[in-house]
Formats: C-alpha cells, sequence, structure tokens
C-alpha cells in the first residue's frame, strides 16, 4: 500500500513538522509499503535534502511565488492521489493542512480523523486516538482505509533529515495551478519580534513572588533563552516594576495557551490560573505544597526554585553542547 | 452581498467533561452550551463586513441554546436568523452539517460563508473546507482580516510563527475565520430583549452524502490534568526528570 | 433726591444682564425631562435646615465650616444694610430706621462686617496659605474674584457709615465705623464727598456681585438650599430606574438629563470634598468627582456644541473608573448626585457595546451562566460539599433564613472557607437555613452600577422569581453588594424582602444567646466597613458589637463609617483592568491599617474585601505583619474545639 506524507514550506524552507509527517508514514508502513513525500512549494531543494526517508518525493514546485495556496496545493494533491491510489494520506495540522484535508475529503468521500495523536494499523484498518475538545478528551477511533489523517505537530517524532536520491523525485510543474488557482497569493508577512506577545508564544518561563527580588529575574530569563521561551511574570513581579506589563500572565495582564508554560515561584491566584490554565504542559515549582499552582500543573516540584534553574540551566547547556 | 455565518453550540469549555455510560460520548447532561468562540468571530466579521460595504446576513445556528445564541445574532444586526435541526444530544459533526450548510448557502445566494475556522467537535474535519468543496467554491481558513471590494476579497491568514498571508479571492467563497478584525462587540441585556422578538426560522438537515467515515469506539480521558504529578523537593532529581520530559516533548532545546 | 433715577438706571441694567447671563441655564432647567422631587415637603425642609442652618457636612472640615458659617450669617446680617442701601434711594423715604436702622441694626451691620472680613481673611489663609489639595482643579480667579467684590462692599459699608459719622451722624452705635471716621477725618476726606463715593462703590460692587454671580460657582447661595430641598429621598442603595418616557437606556446629552440631576450642576461650590474622598482620584485614575460636575457644568453653559457628553465632555476612562463607593455624595454639602448621572452615562456606553475586554468578558459570562467567572451554575453549591452536614435547599422545603450567597462567596476559593465557617456558626446557633443552589443568580448590583440595566432586570427578575418560590423567613447574606440589591434595588420590581447581613444576624443570635463564643484576650484589630453595608445600607455598630463579643479590641482606622474608604473592586471595576492606577485603592487602605501601629487583623466583612485586601497584602509584602480575616472567622463558638487563628508578628 502506498502512504502519502504531506510537507509543506515557504520561500526556501521547509516546515520541521514535515519530517514528522514522513517519520508517522513511515511507522506504519510495512514490507512493500511505499512513503510518498508530497511537497509543493517555491523550489525541492531543501525538500530533496531532507526527505531521504521516504521512497519517493513528488514535489510540485512554482519559481514565481513564495508560497502555494492551499486550494492549490489541494488540486496538485488531488491530481497525485488519482495518479498514486494512495491508502493514507497524512496532513499536518496546520494552516495549510486545515485547508487542505478536508478539501481532500469532500471531493474523495474519504474518511478523515483530525487532530492525532496516535496510530495503530491493523492490516488495512486503522486505530487512531485523536484530540477533542481542546484536548480534554481522547477519542480513540476505528478508520478504513483508504483515508486521510491530520497529524498533530509534535505527536510523532522527527524523521531524520537526510537527500533522496535524484531518482526516487518525480518534479511536478506548479505554475499552470497557480496560475488557474481561485485563491492568489498577493503578500507574506513574517513578524517583527521586536514587540513580545505572550498570547502566541508557544513556551513561557514565568515568575512569581517566589522569585525574590529583580536581580534574580535575569537567572529565570536566562533558564528561559535556553528552552526558547517567553519569560513573563505574575501580578506581583510586574507591580514591583521587575517585568514590563507586556509581560504580566493572567487576568489583568496576557491570557496566554503556549505549549510549555513554567511556573517558578508562582502561588496561582485564581486571577493567575484565568490567565495560563489553558496551557498544554504546566510545570509549577514552589515550596509551598499547597499553592493552587499545583491544582493545575501536569507536574509540580516543591524545590527551592533557584537550585532547580541552577540545575536545568547546566543540564541544558549540556545537552545543547553535545 | 449575502453572507451566510454558521453558528455551532458547543460544550462550555469550562466545564468539566464526564463521559456518558457508553463510553463513546461525552455526559451532555449537566453540561452549558455556548457559542463556539471562532464562530463567535465568524458573526463578527461578518457584521464588520455589513457595516463597511452593506450586506444582508443570515446567521444559520445550530445545537443546543441555539434560540438564544440567534437572539444575540440578531440583537448584533443579523437580518436572518435560522435553527437547523440536529440530532438532540450529539455532538456537532462539521463533517454531517456540511452539506446542510452548502445546501441554505445556494437556497439563501449566499456570497460568503463565514464560520469559525475550528470547534471542539470537528475531530472529522473543519467546517469552512467541506463546504467549499462541496460548493466547488474557493475557501481559507484561519481568516483574521477580511476586506471585500466588490466580490473581490482579501484575506489575511495567520500561520505558524506570526507569518500572515494575505490572499485575494473572487467571492462566491468559503473562510474560516480565526480572528475577526475587532474583538466580538458586546450586546446589551435591552437590545437582547428588543431581539427576543424576532422571528426564528427553521432548517432541517440534509444527509451528509459522505458515506464512508470513521467511527468513535470510546472516549477517554487524558491522564494527567489537575492531579499533576509531583516530583518531590529534591531540585537534582527534579531537574533531571524535567529534561526528560521536555526532551520527549521535543522541547528540551531552542 | 437725585441719584433716585441714575440708581433704578444701573439696577434695571444690572439685573437685566443677570438675567441674561443666566438665560442658558434657565433654558435648560426648563427643557428639562421631569424628576419626582416634590413630595414629602416637611422631610425635605427638615433636610434643608440641618444641612444649611446646623451646617452639619460642612462643619466636617471645622477650618471651612466655621469660616463659611461666619460668612454666611455675616451676609444675612448685612443684607439689611443692602436693603438699606437700596431702599433709601430707589423708594424715597424709605427707611429701617423706625426698626433700629440707626441703633441695635446699625450695631449688628457694625460687628458683623468686621466678622465678615475675619471670615474671608480666614478662606484667603485656608486657599492661598493651607492650600488644600481638594482645591486641585476648583477655579483660583472665580474665588479671588469674590473675595475681592466681598472686601469692596464691606469696606464700602463701614466707610460709608464712617463718612456719614465724620458729617456729624451719631456714631454710638456704630463703633467701628466712628474709628474710621476719625480716621477719614485725619485723610482730609470732605465727609459729604466720601459718603457719596463710598455708597457708589458699594451699591455698584452688590451690583456687580449680583451680576457676576450667575457664572460664577456662588450661584449656590441661591441654588444650594433648593438643591438640598431637592434631594433624592429614595434609598441610598436604590439606582434611578431608566425613565419609561426615555427611549434607551442611557444618557448622551446633556439634555437628556432630568432637571435635578442638571440643578446639580449649577449648584456645585467647587470644594472638592469629593474629590478628596475619592477612591479613584486617590488611585491616579482620570476621575475626580467635582471636575465630573464641573466638565457638565461648563459644558451646560456653553450651550449645545459639537462634543459629545460621553466621550467628549466626559471621556470613557472617567467613567469607568467609578467604584460606586458613594463618599462622594456621602460628603457633598449640597448633596449633589455623582453617580446617577455616572451609571447613567455608563448605560449609554454599553448599550453601544463601548465596554472593555474584562467587563465584556464579565458580563458576557453573567448573561450566559449567571456569574461573573464563567463557572457552571451547578458548581455553585460546591463549596458545601467539604461541610460536615447537609445544607437544605430552600426550593424544596421551607427554611427560617434563605441564604443568598452571591458570587464570590460560592466561588472563590478564597472566600469559600468563610463561607463554609458562617455555615458552620448559623448551624452551632440552631438556625434553620437554606440556600438556592444552582438556582441563586448574581445579584445584579455591580451590573446595574455598570449601566447593564437590561442585563440586571434578567438576573434580578430570575433571583425574585426563585425567592417568590421558596418558603422562609428572612433573607441573609454575606455580601453587602448581594444585601443592596435585595433589599433596595429588588423594589423596582415590587420585591420587598427582609434583607439581613450576616453580621446583623450574628450580633442578633449572639445577644439572644444562641450563640456562645470562645472569647479572645483583647488582640488589637482593625475593622473595614464595607462601602455596600456601612455607607449604603448603614451597617455599622453589628461587626463591631461581633468584634467585640469575640474578645478583640478595635482599633478604628482614620476613615471608617460613612467616611470608609472603598477597596476598589465595585461597580464593577472588580472586572476591569487597572491600567493606570498609580496606587490601588486597597493598598491605600492597608497602609492606612499599618500605620495604626498596633493591630495584627484586619477584618473584613465582605466577600469581595477579602480578595482585594488578600492580594494587597501579598503586593505590599506584609503577609507577615497583617492578615485579611473576615469576622466569621474571629468568631469561634464554645461548642467547637478551639480553632487555631494565623499567628502574626507585631
Amino acid at each position: 500500500m502506498k502512504l502519502i506524507a504531506c510537507t509543506e514550506g515557504h520561500s526556501s524552507k521547509i516546515e520541521a513538522f514535515s519530517l514528522e509527517m514522513i517519520a508517522a508514514a513511515r511507522s506504519l508502513s510495512q514490507a512493500g509499503d511505499k512513503v510518498v513525500a508530497f511537497f509543493a512549494g517555491r523550489d525541492a531543494q531543501a525538500a530533496s535534502a531532507s526527505f531521504g526517508v521516504a521512497d519517493q518525493l513528488i514535489a510540485a514546485c512554482a519559481a514565481t511565488s513564495d508560497l502555494i495556496p492551499a486550494e492549490t496545493y489541494a488540486r496538485l494533491l488531488r491530481d497525485v492521489i488519482a495518479v498514486e491510489s494512495p491508502s493514507l494520506v497524512l496532513v499536518p495540522y496546520s494552516a495549510n493542512g486545515l485547508d487542505v484535508a478536508a478539501d481532500i475529503a469532500a471531493r474523495t468521500g474519504w474518511p478523515l480523523i483530525s487532530y492525532v495523536n496516535e496510530i495503530k494499523r491493523d492490516g488495512e484498518s486503522l486505530t487512531v486516538v485523536a484530540q477533542m475538545y481542546g484536548g480534554k478528551i481522547l477519542a480513540e477511533c476505528a478508520v478504513g482505509l483508504p483515508a486521510i489523517l491530520m497529524i498533530n505537530p509534535g505527536a510523532f517524532p522527527e524523521a531524520t533529515p537526510g537527500p533522496i536520491d535524484t531518482a526516487r523525485v518525480r518534479m511536478i510543474d506548479a505554475e499552470p495551478a497557480l496560475t488557474s488557482g481561485k485563491v492568489k497569493m498577493v503578500a507574506i508577512e513574517v513578524p517583527d519580534y521586536a514587540d513580545v506577545d505572550l498570547t502566541t508564544a508557544e513556551r513561557i518561563v514565568c515568575v512569581g513572588r517566589g522569585i525574590g527580588d529583580e536581580a534574580s529575574i535575569d537567572l529565570a530569563r536566562n533558564l528561559a533563552t535556553m528552552l526558547g521561551a517567553e519569560i513573563a511574570g505574575s501580578r506581583p513581579v510586574v507591580d514591583n516594576g521587575w517585568l514590563p506589563k507586556l509581560r504580566q500572565v493572567g487576568k489583568s495582564g496576557q491570557k496566554v495557551k503556549p505549549k510549555l508554560y513554567l511556573a517558578l515561584g508562582v502561588s496561582g491566584a485564581p486571577e493567575h490560573l484565568e490567565g495560563m490554565s489553558h496551557a498544554d504542559l504546566i510545570i509549577a515549582v514552589n515550596t509551598d505544597p499547597k499553592a493552587p499552582i499545583f491544582n493545575v500543573a501536569h507536574y509540580g516540584a516543591t524545590c527551592d526554585l533557584f537550585d532547580l534553574v541552577a540545575n536545568l540551566s547546566d543540564r541544558l547547556r549540556a545537552g545543547s553542547g553535545r | 452581498m449575502n453572507i451566510l455565518v454558521v453558528l455551532r453550540m458547543i460544550p462550555d469549555s469550562a466545564g468539566e467533561l464526564q463521559l456518558a455510560e457508553d463510553g463513546r460520548s461525552i455526559d451532555r447532561e449537566w453540561l452549558d452550551f455556548q457559542l463556539n468562540d471562532f464562530d463567535d468571530h465568524a458573526l463578527e466579521e461578518a457584521i464588520l463586513l455589513k457595516e463597511a460595504g452593506g450586506a444582508k446576513v443570515t446567521a444559520v445556528a445550530v445545537g443546543e441554546g441555539a434560540n438564544r445564541v440567534l437572539q444575540m445574532a440578531a440583537a448584533r444586526g443579523a437580518d436572518e436568523v435560522v435553527a437547523l435541526q440536529c440530532e438532540e444530544d450529539a455532538m456537532i459533526s462539521s463533517r454531517e452539517i456540511a452539506a446542510s450548510i452548502a445546501a441554505m448557502a445556494r437556497a439563501k445566494s449566499a456570497d460568503l460563508v463565514l464560520c469559525g475556522v475550528q470547534s471542539s467537535e470537528d475531530v472529522f474535519g473543519q467546517l469552512a473546507p467541506y463546504v467549499g468543496a462541496l460548493l466547488d467554491w474557493p475557501h481559507v481558513s484561519g481568516a483574521n482580516r477580511i476586506v471585500a471590494n466588490g466580490a473581490v476579497l482579501r484575506v489575511t491568514q495567520e500561520r505558524g510563527a506570526g507569518v500572515a498571508v494575505t490572499y485575494e479571492l473572487a467571492a462566491p467563497a468559503v473562510l474560516g475565520v480565526q480572528t475577526a478584525s475587532k474583538a466580538p462587540r458586546y450586546v446589551s441585556g435591552s437590545k437582547l430583549r428588543e431581539a427576543s422578538k424576532t422571528p426564528i426560522g427553521r432548517a432541517t438537515p440534509e444527509p451528509s452524502g459522505l458515506e464512508r467515515a470513521a467511527d468513535i469506539i470510546t472516549l477517554r480521558l487524558p491522564v494527567q490534568g489537575g492531579s499533576g504529578e509531583n516530583l518531590g523537593g529534591n531540585a537534582e532529581t527534579v531537574a533531571d526528570r524535567l529534561v526528560s520530559i521536555l526532551a520527549a516533548k521535543g522541547m528540551a532545546r531552542n | 433726591m437725585a441719584s433716585t433715577l441714575p440708581l433704578w438706571i444701573l439696577v434695571i441694567t444690572a439685573l437685566a444682564l443677570t438675567a441674561w447671563r443666566s438665560r442658558r441655564y434657565a433654558a435648560a432647567l426648563a427643557n428639562a425631562p421631569a424628576a419626582a422631587r416634590f413630595n414629602r415637603p416637611m422631610l425635605r425642609l427638615q433636610g434643608v435646615m440641618v444641612a444649611i442652618g446646623m451646617h452639619r457636612k460642612m462643619l466636617r472640615k471645622p477650618l471651612s465650616g466655621v469660616l463659611h458659617a461666619i460668612i454666611f450669617i455675616s451676609f444675612f446680617v448685612l443684607f439689611t444694610a443692602t436693603i438699606d442701601a437700596f431702599g433709601s434711594r430707589l423708594f424715597p423715604g424709605f427707611s429701617l430706621a423706625p426698626v433700629g436702622g440707626e441703633t441695635w441694626i446699625a450695631a449688628l451691620q457694625d460687628v458683623f462686617s468686621v466678622l465678615m472680613l475675619t471670615g474671608v481673611g480666614l478662606a484667603l489663609y485656608q486657599r492661598y496659605v493651607l492650600r488644600p489639595a481638594r482645591f486641585d482643579g476648583s477655579s483660583g480667579s472665580d474665588a479671588a474674584i469674590i473675595y475681592v467684590l466681598i472686601v469692596l462692599i464691606v469696606a464700602s459699608l463701614l466707610l460709608e457709615a464712617a463718612a456719614r459719622i465724620a458729617g456729624g451722624t451719631d456714631g454710638s452705635w456704630r463703633p467701628v465705623a466712628s474709628v474710621l471716621a476719625g480716621l477719614l477725618d485725619r485723610a482730609g476726606m470732605s465727609a459729604h464727598a466720601g459718603e457719596e463715593l463710598f455708597y457708589w462703590v458699594h451699591v455698584g460692587a452688590i451690583l456687580a456681585f449680583l451680576v457676576y454671580i450667575p457664572g460664577s460657582k456662588h450661584r449656590h447661595m441661591f441654588l444650594a438650599a433648593p438643591n438640598i430641598y431637592f434631594r433624592n429621598l429614595e434609598p441610598r442603595g436604590l439606582v434611578p430606574a431608566v425613565p419609561e418616557a426615555r427611549e434607551v437606556p442611557g444618557i448622551d446629552s446633556l439634555g437628556q438629563f432630568d432637571w435635578k440631576q442638571q440643578l446639580d450642576l449649577l449648584s456645585c461650590t467647587e470644594c472638592g470634598r469629593c474629590q478628596a474622598v475619592c477612591p479613584a482620584y486617590a488611585a491616579g485614575l482620570p476621575l475626580s468627582p467635582k471636575l465630573l460636575i464641573t466638565d457638565m457644568r461648563d459644558a451646560l453653559a456653553a450651550g449645545p456644541s459639537a462634543a459629545p457628553l460621553v466621550g467628549g465632555v466626559i471621556s470613557e476612562e472617567t467613567l469607568w473608573a467609578c467604584t460606586t463607593c458613594r463618599a462622594c455624595m456621602e460628603v457633598c454639602p449640597v448633596e449633589i448626585e455623582h453617580l446617577p448621572k455616572i451609571i447613567d452615562m455608563r448605560r449609554h456606553l454599553v448599550d453601544e457595546g463601548l465596554v472593555s475586554p474584562g467587563l465584556q468578558e464579565a458580563l458576557s459570562n453573567l448573561t450566559r451562566l449567571g456569574n461573573s467567572m464563567g463557572k457552571p451554575s451547578k458548581m455553585r453549591s460546591r463549596w458545601t460539599k467539604e461541610l460536615g452536614f447537609p445544607v437544605k435547599d430552600a426550593r424544596e422545603q421551607p427554611v427560617d433564613v434563605l441564604w443568598f450567597v452571591g458570587d464570590y462567596a460560592s466561588y472563590d476559593p478564597r472566600v469559600q472557607e468563610i463561607t463554609r465557617r458562617v455555615a458552620e456558626l448559623l448551624t452551632a446557633a440552631g438556625v434553620d437555613f437554606g440556600i438556592l443552589f444552582d438556582a441563586e443568580r448574581n445579584s445584579g448590583n455591580d451590573v446595574r452600577r455598570a449601566g447593564e440595566e437590561g442585563l440586571f432586570e434578567t438576573l434580578a427578575q430570575s433571583n425574585i422569581d426563585e425567592i417568590n418560590a421558596c418558603r422562609f423567613n428572612r433573607i441573609m447574606t454575606t455580601d453587602p453588594h448581594s444585601l443592596n440589591a435585595l433589599k433596595n434595588d429588588y423594589r423596582h420590581f415590587g420585591a420587598a424582602f427582609e434583607v439581613l447581613h450576616y453580621t446583623a444576624l450574628l450580633a442578633e443570635l449572639i445577644t439572644a444567646g444562641k450563640l456562645d463564643l470562645h472569647v479572645a484576650d483583647g488582640a488589637r484589630v482593625t475593622y473595614h466597613d464595607p462601602c455596600y453595608l456601612g455607607r449604603y445600607n448603614g451597617g455599622f455598630d453589628a461587626p463591631r458589637a461581633l468584634i467585640r463579643a469575640a474578645g478583640y479590641t478595635l482599633h478604628d482606622m482614620p476613615r471608617c463609617r460613612e467616611n470608609s474608604f472603598c477597596c476598589g473592586a465595585g461597580g464593577g471595576r472588580i472586572w476591569q483592568g487597572d491600567d493606570g492606577v498609580t496606587e490601588r485603592p486597597s493598598e491605600n487602605r492597608i497602609r492606612e491599617a499599618l500605620s495604626l501601629g498596633d493591630v495584627a487583623y484586619f477584618v473584613v466583612a465582605c466577600p469581595k474585601d477579602k480578595v482585594m485586601y488578600t492580594a494587597a497584602i501579598d503586593a505590599l509584602g506584609v503577609a507577615e505583619t497583617l492578615k485579611v480575616v473576615d469576622i466569621a472567622e474571629l468568631l469561634v463558638p464554645r461548642t467547637s474545639r478551639a480553632i487555631e487563628m494565623p499567628t502574626v508578628e507585631t
């Protein structure tokens, strides 16, 4: 059977989750199966340099555009599906994937499952675990093939990047499809990161009153940098002027929903919890075992936060040096 | 311009979800239902488009509390409100209702269908692309700014990492709204009372037409959440555990 | 007399000018919507007598009060001189002499002239030397012009009499003028010329004063008494309903205010007492109750203009800054009603959907779920689960006391413990009580004061229907905001419930011997009067009685009882951000408590206060020296084991 892993990129970059799609397809494939990576973008260089784990790369390229709109992407993919007759199409849960997956499902009549975290294959049928209600519920679904799955980024490990043999690359000219497309891209803006926007931050390290004084904020800031996180503060910290108001999390500050929320010395007043309890992963460190922050934390620790910051920084530094 | 905006009622995200006895659905008896937040933004965008260039806005609502939310839509400026009948005590599958929405778009001669980009019950796919494909109209999901110039639409889409892309497309089209250009407005109690006299139309559902579907075998609650794991009070072991937890989530590096 | 005609011309001209200068106000009042302020004349008159005759509110600030009383009394005495001055020349032959105009009246005029000058001297000392902050923003030139005119009037009065004495009139009843006559004599002034000069200065200054008044805060000489007479006699806690004649809920032009609200604007004396007590002003927010009034007054004077009222004359930020604590209205010597104006303008903003994101979220939650927190209704009674006993469902069985719990007491984890403590106290005292469980809705007190009249009506009607379906004798609540709505605002719907604050009920139980308490060792505590319990509903004594009964010594803060300082949460402020706040009212209040120097507990009797002051103490980092405790936490029944009170270092 054939599995198509949909990948994406804009300008001359590929999105990191593309390698996760290929890895997911690979993990489901058995002897005799074929993993086809489908790519649509400006050029195939980055894709052919990284998608070596796939058995084949089908790359639809249009040098005139930094980005292929989803509508055109879906049309190109439909043509590929018509030719390749895959049993399974994996689409990433992304802005592009949101438009592609159900479009294909509606036009092919195939079943579609979104927000997929796990896939188990049993011959010609699959058992899939998908998130519902913002992750509050997990649904185990049965799906017959052929089918489409929309995969959560981060659910599968990335495939090891490596070049793919040119013999295994099929190039498609995407220009005609782009020209006749009904949705035209007119501008692409890459943000100016000068201003912080906690609401869109994926990782946040938040310090509370437990941080003690202004100088200690820097320790937390260094840890945040190592984690690729934004530094934020609870109300007392911002009130004291240790962090700007823009970085306050909570009712009177920003409501955030990052993938990682590391709370250091935050007790967790209801106003604070209101602003962050929807974070995907909450790790709380507070010496008071009764601190309400632990009610929403997925992991809690009661050690001294300065000891922890020091230890964690050491390990992360060592890890990145490896 | 005729705009059709879809409003889906979903379980209140603040409430605790519990599983029904059959294990295949959630216990809906004690739940509060509220308008899907993204649909709220879609409604706002529809009203903003109406205010900017004139339009007739038809709001169609589906789910428990549809009448209440339709009154709210009327108070905010919707010209016509319709409740789409649905199966009681069942989740609202966007895949199921797409054909009904498409039929209504045709019946109302809609130039634009707006709905929220997602709902918490669209595990079988999202509404905008389904409706777009069924109508064979162009569709864009994740819209956070829509400008209409006659039949030409300029749509800005939010992508990951803050990248924003602007597209141009011609109506008729379907747009999945992420954020309205302005936050949904507040409607006062007195306006709501006034709008409670607005007649609410009824619509019966169409068969989805999509025969092959996936099935939910069982639902379960995630292991974590609320009662978190206690990593203890030793900074070194806590740091070790955190590094492995972060690594497992692919977050142990920048 | 030769001067009769010129004086008539002068007087008529002055009266015409005065009328012309008053025309806009007169027209505004004549065209204003009706207000029902004509009932109960005796009670109204009595209030005027107390306010003006006794200078009741004025004397709360002793220097101001005394100097104003001096000027006020002197004015009446010297008015006889005015009558004499105009009467004698307008109507030749008129004289006060037959009733004592040259004897005892003359003596009074002589003495009170000096008193008046003394009063003005004190006023000058206060305004230019002491310079209290409450005058910030008041018109300095207006005050100065008035001082000059008064001094001119009084000095010319004395000097005219002096000139007459110098000309040979008997001066034995006018000792001060006699002294001045000697001085005039020495200056070599002709007695007759002097008399004429000072006479014309005198009447000229009086007429100038008259002409000047319509554009001056000294309108209050004429308007203070009517404004006090037509004051609001409804309960303090009842927000005026939207008049039926008004098509929209709110107000966005001055002309929509009824005549009493417009009269308020004209009556303001710019004394700034309201500004001095306003928590929003103290917090650095753009609200001064005084400027709110004077800005609208100036707009009224300017006549119809391009600037809109809401968002123009009065900014949205100003309107949202108000905590509705009512301190401004409590201190206003002329009974100006600031709050109804703010609420009417908020009603306009809400109707237009112009609300801050925080307020919008709270109001949307209230619309959807009946509580501001966005919590499901069925979680409202969750606090009862940790009690060792069941709580009766008042919808199912009759109860003596129906407990209206309120949002914060039901949902906020910091307050739930207090709520349980109250349940335990009631049980210990054998009170038969029950609650409404998930049928209770937010009382709507602050919803109404945030200007959301429609939502208030929905919430209130829902609560009234639920309450009416229960069998009970009295309603009790721990929440002063709910207390106020149920007791006062619900009258709007014809509901007349007997509603008690828990402090009143507990004090009653102790007096009746039903609640026997552990008695503490007299530790010193302070108590914060909640606005909606104290100022609004007069609940000052029961909490203090409870503190004493529990064996604590009360050390009141300087601002206590009617003068209590708001925590900053009321009127919907708790749902809004604190952008622009330089010092939170709650922290200002905690500093006041700390300045007492000897109290360990900051005792509160309002769920919102527990939340606000706990946060303030955390923010100030003084949790080691001061603890916020609810009164219920001080009360420990003897029947239960002794409960450890939290310890603090003092």
